[in-house]
Order: structure tokens, then sequence, then C-alpha cells
């Protein structure tokens, strides 16, 4: 192969893996890793320990400001006491039925796993990840198996 | 009137403050680990544990016949910060916290001898949860790690 | 040793993912033209790119440093994309790309002078023919062709970073030079 054929080959290699890595899908998916799993850490004033909090408060003074202030004016001035005279019931009251209507679904209890082993990777040997329940909590064990001549 | 809302607006305002600082409190703390390194080995049939109830995980989940405690401690995990801990001949962990949430803590556990990666993990923990990691190799038998949330 | 990126792989090794998040900013573009020059394939190469990160970020904390980062980082790359085209099964043609796609796409820029303007039909037709022939060629081949001509390494880097001596690279480069050059010849010089 002559010299200016590799030349040209060469050139049309890198023009397509130029074009390649300009898509806007791959753009694209550089952007969704990046803000996935590699994005920047919120500002305190955004984070809960502030803005829940804070908004909280927030919340508090506008209700205070804007509902209770007004409903504080509108309280009538109490009427002068008046005696109340009770009078008997004609009959006693049936009493209504507290039972559940059929049908109803039961709460399924909750049992979130206690703990999730995101990966486990070795440079010494193969490892494995198991569970095992005692008494119904589980226990999580990771093992490395050494593989020969390594630590 | 206004005397009463300017009450409320101080009442607010003050628990607004205690609110946050206990939260601040909360974010700042950090999470503590419970860390108990034991040696498993078939030398004997000694259980010198302090933790009765791992003695009869490890009989079950492993086949030594003998496990000793080395050395528990309480470690105290926060970002940014790597914690390492020194485990047995040249052997060291590095604790690293990656993310919290309302009742998980998402760790980075590395157990490393000279810069070599034994087992490099990363762990989701619920209140509860218990893991065991091991094994490299000593001495004094395999080093078996277990790592739990402390309160 | 003097590397650009210290500062940003030392804050990254303290965990700090934003940190991390300006080196996938910095190298996507050459972690996934590695990747997608081995395998020859647009959605494997994303998913191959977005796990050599992962993993890369994962194994930071047993990066000492000794190599520079962005050395590191295109031989994990090349040796992820190499271990997928193998899982692979031979049977299973690797589907170049999606030609349907390809007609709002710029066309190849073609950076030799040759008298006269080219059409865009004519454009299309070349990175069909390219593509083909990249495609003829097998993983190791291609992993060879984009360590010398994209990423410009040397006999002994590419050596070094495939694992495989330095005369097996130059022949396979040969090989897979040879190969495009005879396939695109001619057909290249009509269009």
């Amino acid at each position: 192969m002559s010299d200016s054929d590799e030349k040209h080959t060469r050139n049309l290699y890198r023009s397509f893996l130029r074009q390649e890595i300009k898509r806007t899908d791959i753009q694209q998916a550089k952007k969704e890793l990046i803000s996935a799993h590699f994005s920047k850490e919120k500002p305190f004033f955004l984070k809960p320990a502030f803005s829940i909090p804070a908004l909280s408060l927030a919340g508090a003074v506008m209700f205070a400001l804007l509902v209770g202030r007004p409903l504080l004016e509108k309280i009538p001035v109490p009427v002068k006491k008046q005696s109340v005279r009770l009078e008997q019931a004609a009959q006693p009251v049936p009493l209504v039925s507290s039972v559940s209507p059929p049908g109803a679904p039961k709460a399924l209890p909750v049992n979130p796993t206690l703990v999730d082993v995101k990966w486990a990777v070795s440079d010494v040997g193969p490892t494995m990840v198991y569970q095992k329940h005692f008494q119904d909590v589980p226990v999580t064990i990771i093992w490395v198996f050494p593989r020969e001549g390594k630590l | 009137m206004i005397f009463r809302i300017r009450w409320i607006a101080i009442t607010l305002c003050l628990l607004f403050s205690v609110i946050s600082l206990a939260f601040l409190e909360a974010a700042e703390e950090g999470h503590k680990l419970r860390l108990t390194l034991l040696t498993a080995s078939n030398e004997g049939t000694d259980f010198d544990l302090d933790n009765d109830e791992y003695r009869d995980r490890l009989i079950q989940l492993f086949s030594y016949r003998s496990y000793k405690q080395v050395n528990q401690e309480i470690v105290t995990v926060k970002k940014p910060e790597r914690q390492v801990i020194p485990l047995l001949e040249g052997y060291e962990l590095v604790l690293l916290l990656q993310d919290e949430q309302k009742y998980r803590i998402e760790v980075q556990a590395v157990i490393m001898k000279e810069g070599v990666p034994y087992v490099n993990t990363v762990l989701s923990i619920l209140e509860e949860g218990v893991v065991f990691i091991g094994g490299p190799n000593t001495s004094q038998g395999a080093l078996i790690l277990a790592l739990e949330r402390a309160n | 040793m003097n590397d650009p990126d210290d500062s940003l792989v030392r804050e990254a090794k303290t965990g700090d993912k934003a940190a991390f998040g300006k080196l996938v900013n910095k190298y996507y573009e050459m972690v996934y033209a590695v990747v997608f020059g081995v395998l020859h394939h647009r959605e494997a190469a994303k998913d191959v790119a977005q796990e050599v990160f992962l993993k890369v970020f994962r194994e930071l904390l047993g990066f000492e440093g000794k190599a520079k980062f962005k050395t590191w980082l295109y031989r994990v790359s090349v040796n992820a994309a190499l271990d997928q085209a193998r899982k692979r099964r031979p049977a299973e043609s690797l589907d170049a790309t999606d030609k349907s796609s390809d007609d709002d796409e710029p066309p190849v820029v073609i950076t030799d002078k040759s008298p006269g303007p080219r059409d865009r039909a004519a454009q299309r037709e070349l990175r069909v023919l390219l593509d083909q022939a990249i495609e003829q060629l097998s993983a190791d081949h291609r992993a060879v062709l984009v360590l010398r001509e994209w990423q410009e390494l040397s006999y002994e880097e590419i050596a070094e970073t495939l694992g495989v001596e330095i005369g097996t690279v130059m022949s396979r480069l040969h090989y897979a030079r040879k190969k495009l050059g005879e396939l695109l010849k001619g057909k290249v010089e009509r269009v």
C-alpha cells in the first residue's frame, strides 16, 4: 500500500469517527450519563436539611399573614351566654356498626432488604455474594476466592 | 391583635432555629458503623467473640472450627472523608460514604493490601443490616470483617 | 508524573462525583470513539462507554497514578470493548450503524483534496462503504486500528495496552489498513 493510499485511508477513517462522536444521540448519552451518575451536589439551601424548615417557616408566616390575620379579624363578638336546657332523648339512638366493609384489603407487611450489595469486585479472584436467613433476619456474605499466587 | 401576631412570628422563628439546628446536626454528624474483625481457622475450637449472635451465624455460614475476635471499633463515616482502618498483617479497610437517605446509607468498603484491592464493594445498609466480608489469609487464619450500623 | 487531570482525580477519589463528572465531560468522546472503533455497533458502544466510566469511578481508589489518567482510561475502554466483542457469538453479525437514521446526519467531510465538489448521495455511499469495510475486520484488528489511527499511540503503547507483542500489532495494523484500502480503492475514485 502506498503512502498516499495509507494517508487517504487514515483520513477517511478519522473523518468517519469524528462524525460518529458528533451525533446528537451520542452527545445526549453523554449528558444523561453525567446527570444520572456524576452531577453536582445540590447547594446547601436546596438540601432538605435547610429547605424543609425554611419552607415550613415560610408557609407558617404566609398562613399567619394571609389567613390567620383575616380570620382573627372576622371573629364575632361573643354573644351573651344563655342557659341551655338538656332534654332527654325520646328513644335510645341505635349503635352504628363499626365493622369495616368486606373485601377491604389488609395492609401488607413491608420487608425491605436490610443489606443490598450494589456491586463487589476483586483483583485477586472471583467474588461471591449470598444471603442467609437467621430467624427471618438476613445476613449478607461477600467472599473472595483468591487465585493461585495472588495474595 | 398586632401584638399577638408578633408573638406568633417570634415563636415560629425560634421553632425554625431549633429545627434547623437539629437538621444541620444530623446532617453533619455522619453515620456510625460497628466493625468487628475476626480470624477463622481450623486450629482448635475457640469461640472467642463478644457477640454471641455472630457465633451462631458464623457456625452456620462457614465451615471453620475456630473463631477469634481480633478487634472491634465504631467508625463514623461522613462525606467526603475516607476512613482508613488497619486490619491485620498489612491489610487495611477503606470506607467512604457514597450516599445517605432516610433509613439507608450507601458505603463503599475496600479491603486492600499494598495497594491491591482484595475486595471492593458498595453496600446499601438499612438500620439493622449486617454483612460479613472475607476472607484474606493471614498467619492467624482467614480474616472476616463484620460490618453493621451502630446507634 | 505530570498529569493534567491530577487534581480532578484526587477530588474524585474522595467520592466527589461532580469532579468525576468533569472528567466524563472531558473524555466521553475519546472513550466512545475507542469503544465504537472496536465494536462498530452504536448501541453496544454507548452501553460499554457508560460501563467504562462507572467501573473507572468504582476503581479509582485503586488507581495509583503510575500512568496518566487518560492512559488508564483508554486502556480500560479498549479492554472493555474487546470483552464485549468476545461475548457476542460469532454467528451474530455486528450490525454497523442504523443507516436509516443517517439521513439527517451531516455528510462525511473528506479532508483529502479532490477535484470537484461531492454531492450528498456520494458522501453517504462512501460512509456505507467504510462501514462495510470496517465491519469485515475482526474486533482485534479494529482495536489496533482505532488505537493507532484515532488515539495515535505508538506500536509499543498499543502492544502494552492490548497485552500482545509489537510484531502482532504491526501485522494486525498492516492487515487492517490493507483490507480497508482494497475495499475502498477504486470505489472512492469512482465516487
